[in-house]
């Protein structure tokens, strides 16, 4: 029988013996000093409880199965069939358990906290789930704040997520798929989706995906999402990340597809449309009219985060036509002294931008506050004073910048298109950051996730989806019919299998 | 082109419409001044050439497949040779027409091959993208034109005078038939509807004709709200549809012309990459090659639009009236009569 090693035991068979098995186990592992072996005799039968040191829970192993282990009496029978017989189906001890039959299922659920029970003379053994590692309380999410919404975000442990998800949604539509992926982390992910909502082909599809994975080790959901995005070469994507349960829970509804990962908080979902970049949790609980304000600052906002340098610099240095008389003149009166180009003189302030929100976020909590007086007062209040940067123009890229968070989504895109639309501006004017906005407007026009344009419901139109996008009317209209993201214009959900074509 | 259309692809008849349409209202902004067509005959000719539009139309809505027709054999290839000219010649047109009014308008020391091969490029890389990108990003530009144009109107309807209309100094001496011409000539985006037909998901009679009536109604409104606000300015103006801006008031800006720059230079680069979408597809049929070869089409395309862009003048004459009823009738009702001659030689 091949004997398995540290690189080569996946599929491997378990011995029937318990030192063959015990000597595979170390050979696999390296004899790793987190890995515990507990030999014991049940019932006149050699047995082993392995686990991982750190993975397990000492009060609960102790309570659910070493006592009732000890407490086993099956009388004078000692054969290790007879034991296994009783531990499977006469015995609870956990209420996750399961049974390994090769090395490779072995190492991984000892590896995710399972409690192994080998016994001699069985070439199988049971696992019980006694997971008892370190996590993380559930905690509002950072980077998803709201107001009136729930305060709970997702957690490193994707069963806690499951949980999350679960006492949200209590249909039994809602499923839950869960697959190890990875050759060596072997990460546990989740596939959910609502069952009447979503395709089976595009269920299919986004698990092949997912199985289809080569990486080594998976240990975010950044190292998952390109394999999930078809926009290959745009800066933005169908494919997007979620702290918040709740708006997870909201997407499920709308027949998207969302993946849970072990190990970090941000959960996958997919299709994702340009528009819901807008759409935040406070929104369905604002007064309909506020949440559509709100919505047309964010569009306002997102035009601004992108254009606003760009046009200013545009319009200042080839089109100053466009500027009314008295503003011109204080424009003019602010940069005659300026000892650069404008274009040259936004990229600096750009750029120093960029630096300084880099470092508040690298730097310890404690020094941030003196990265931000470094950056605020002393470079920008400096550089105004001493002349070499205009107070327009640094209005114009603080509001750019500032409006750029108000998106957080789009954050990466919107900075890279920001420097560019200054650096075409400032060399071709209006033209160039015109000739930008096609480009961009033709690429994010040409993405599709999972068959559905990303710019659904704009284009191609839905009138009933509109209802959720420019402004948001109230329940009582929104509940007349559900905003199935599959019954979209245009969209090929699952239909034909496009998802994987592309 | 087909349903098997080497690029793939499928669209909607409405996203068919505003992809007509918006190349349509391209050639509208740039359309040139003609101090001899009053403002009457100029409506008129639109309706006119509407009307003929709708009757040259009438081969093209009976076939079914259009393009298919276009077989392998040496006159399949003779007829994509010269569709494929066609449309390399308007997509040029549309580089050389956006360049015109980049240097007439706002930098009168701009490098004509700089700016064309800028363009060109940027097609290029559109086209790349796809029919659907193109139709989605064409039915939000031309709602983008319609609010701007509207805002324009509104803004500069307190200048009105109507009084062009009524202008009886006017002598009526033929102009009709001339500015007809015209603007057929300046139609040749009817002659991508036969390979529209291949990408879309329905018949093409309903979106071609309801594309030559909203074109129609919008034209005659664009020309009145021109007549009316810019009056005989227009008549001396390089671009009369741009004459709007000059006299919008607004309380934002100075003057709005750059706003309509921008305006134009997408719908340009939105019309000009359609026309090099379906030329490359035209390319890929020449040359029977399919796959990743056919990302060589697309430089192909773009660089063969360059030198039409530098031979100025050619390519408006390789896209005028003549080329588009050859190309948009009478091939079409060829391949008609030659397919109704074969079901009956069948029978």
């Amino acid at each position: 029988m091949t004997k398995p090693d540290m690189l080569d035991f996946k599929g491997v068979p378990l011995e029937k013996s318990l030192e063959k098995n015990l000597e595979n186990i170390r050979r696999i592992t390296g004899k790793s000093s987190d890995l515990l072996e507990n030999p014991i005799e049940i019932n006149g039968v050699k047995c082993c409880l392995v686990c991982y040191e750190g993975m397990i829970s000492t009060s609960t192993i102790t309570e659910l199965i070493l006592h009732p282990l000890m407490d086993i009496d099956i009388g004078q029978n000692h054969a290790p069939e007879a034991l296994l017989h009783h531990v499977k189906n006469h015995m609870l001890m956990t209420i996750d358990r399961g049974f390994s039959e090769d090395y490779g299922d072995l190492i991984r659920r000892a590896m995710s906290g399972f409690a192994i029970l080998l016994i001699d003379g069985i070439a199988e053994a049971c696992a019980f789930g006694v997971q008892g590692y370190a996590v993380r309380g559930i905690d509002e999410p950072n980077g998803e704040g709201n107001v009136k919404g729930a305060h709970e975000g997702f957690v490193e442990v994707v069963r806690t997520n499951m949980s999350l998800v679960r006492r949200r949604m209590k249909s039994p539509l809602l499923r839950f798929d869960l697959f190890p992926i990875s050759e060596h982390s072997n990460t546990d992910v989740i596939v959910c989706y609502m069952a009447d909502r979503v395709p089976g082909k595009t269920v299919e599809s986004i698990k092949k995906r997912l199985k289809s994975i080569k990486l080594e080790t998976i240990l975010g959901s950044g190292y998952v999402e390109p394999f999930l995005d078809n926009s290959k070469l745009s800066l933005f994507s169908g494919v997007s990340v979620t702290e918040r349960p709740d708006a997870f829970c909201g997407k499920l509804l709308e027949g998207r597809v969302g993946i849970l990962i072990d190990g970090t908080p941000y959960a996958i979902i997919v299709p994702y449309l340009f528009i819901e970049n807008f759409q935040t949790m406070d929104d369905y609980n604002m007064r309909p009219y506020y949440a559509a304000f709100i919505r047309i600052i964010k569009f306002a906002a997102f035009l601004l985060a992108v254009f606003l340098p760009g046009i200013y610099v545009a319009a200042a240095t080839f089109h100053p036509e466009m500027f009314r008389y008295g503003l011109m003149l204080k424009l003019a009166e602010a940069e005659k002294d300026a000892p650069l180009p404008l274009m040259a003189e936004a990229i600096i302030v750009l750029l120093i931008y960029e630096v300084v929100r880099e470092a508040g976020l690298r730097l310890p909590k404690n020094v941030g506050g003196a990265v931000s007086i470094v950056g605020g007062l002393i470079i920008g209040d400096a550089a105004v004073s001493g002349g070499l940067i205009s107070n327009p123009l640094l209005v114009a890229v603080a509001l750019a910048v500032t409006a750029s968070f108000v998106v957080p989504n789009l954050n990466q895109p919107v900075t890279l298109l920001r420097f560019i639309c200054v650096i075409v501006g400032g060399f071709w004017g209006f033209f160039g950051v015109s000739a930008l906005a096609a480009v961009v407007l033709v690429n994010i026009c040409s993405i599709e996730s999972c068959g559905i344009p990303v710019t659904a419901p704009l284009s191609p139109f839905t009138l009933k989806a509109m209802r959720d996008v420019f402004v948001r009317l109230g329940f009582r209209t929104l509940e007349k019919g559900h905003a199935d993201i599959g019954n979209m214009t245009g969209a090929n959900y699952g239909r034909n299998g496009r998802f994987d074509e592309q | 082109m087909n349903s098997n259309s080497i690029f793939g692809g499928r669209i909607s008849g409405a996203q068919t419409v505003s992809l007509l349409l918006l190349c349509s209202m391209f050639r509208l902004m740039t359309m040139p001044p003609d101090e001899n067509v009053g403002f009457k005959v100029q409506l008129a000719a639109a309706a006119v050439s509407a009307l003929i539009q709708a009757i040259i139309a009438i081969p093209l809505v009976m076939l079914t497949c259009p393009e298919s027709g276009l077989k392998r054999g040496f006159w399949g290839i003779f007829c994509r040779i010269l569709y494929c000219i066609f449309f390399l010649a308007i997509a040029a047109n549309v580089i050389l027409e956006s360049f015109g009014f980049l240097e007439k308008q706002f930098y009168r020391n701009a490098g004509k091959v700089g700016v064309c091969i800028t363009l060109a490029v940027l097609c290029g890389y559109c086209a790349y993208l796809g029919i659907e990108g193109l139709a989605r990003s064409s039915a939000v530009m031309l709602t983008v034109f319609f609010i701007v144009t509207i805002a324009l109107i509104l803004l500069s309807v307190g200048r009105s005078d109507l009084s062009v209309f009524m202008d009886r100094s006017f002598v009526y001496t033929g102009q009709l038939p001339k500015a007809v011409y015209k603007d057929l000539s300046r139609s040749g985006e009817i002659v991508a509807a036969i390979f529209l037909a291949g990408y879309s998901k329905e018949n093409i009679r309903k979106p071609l004709y309801t594309f030559i009536a909203v074109k129609l109604i919008v034209t005659c409104g664009i020309i009145f709200a021109v007549g009316a606000i810019a009056g005989r300015f227009a008549y001396i103006a390089d671009f009369p549809f741009m004459s709007l801006s000059d006299f919008a008031d607004n309380v934002l800006f100075g003057r709005t012309d750059a706003v309509f720059m921008a305006i134009l230079i997408i719908s340009g680069i939105i019309s000009a990459a359609f026309y090099l979408l379906i030329a490359s597809e035209l390319i890929c049929g020449i040359f029977d090659v399919k796959d990743k070869k056919v990302l060589l089409s697309f430089p192909a395309a773009a660089v063969v639009c360059l030198l039409l862009t530098i031979a100025d003048g050619y390519a408006g004459i390789l896209c005028s009236f003549v080329p588009i009823l050859l190309l948009f009738t009478v091939i079409p009702l060829i391949i008609l009569l030659l397919r109704r001659r074969k079901k009956e030689v069948s029978r």
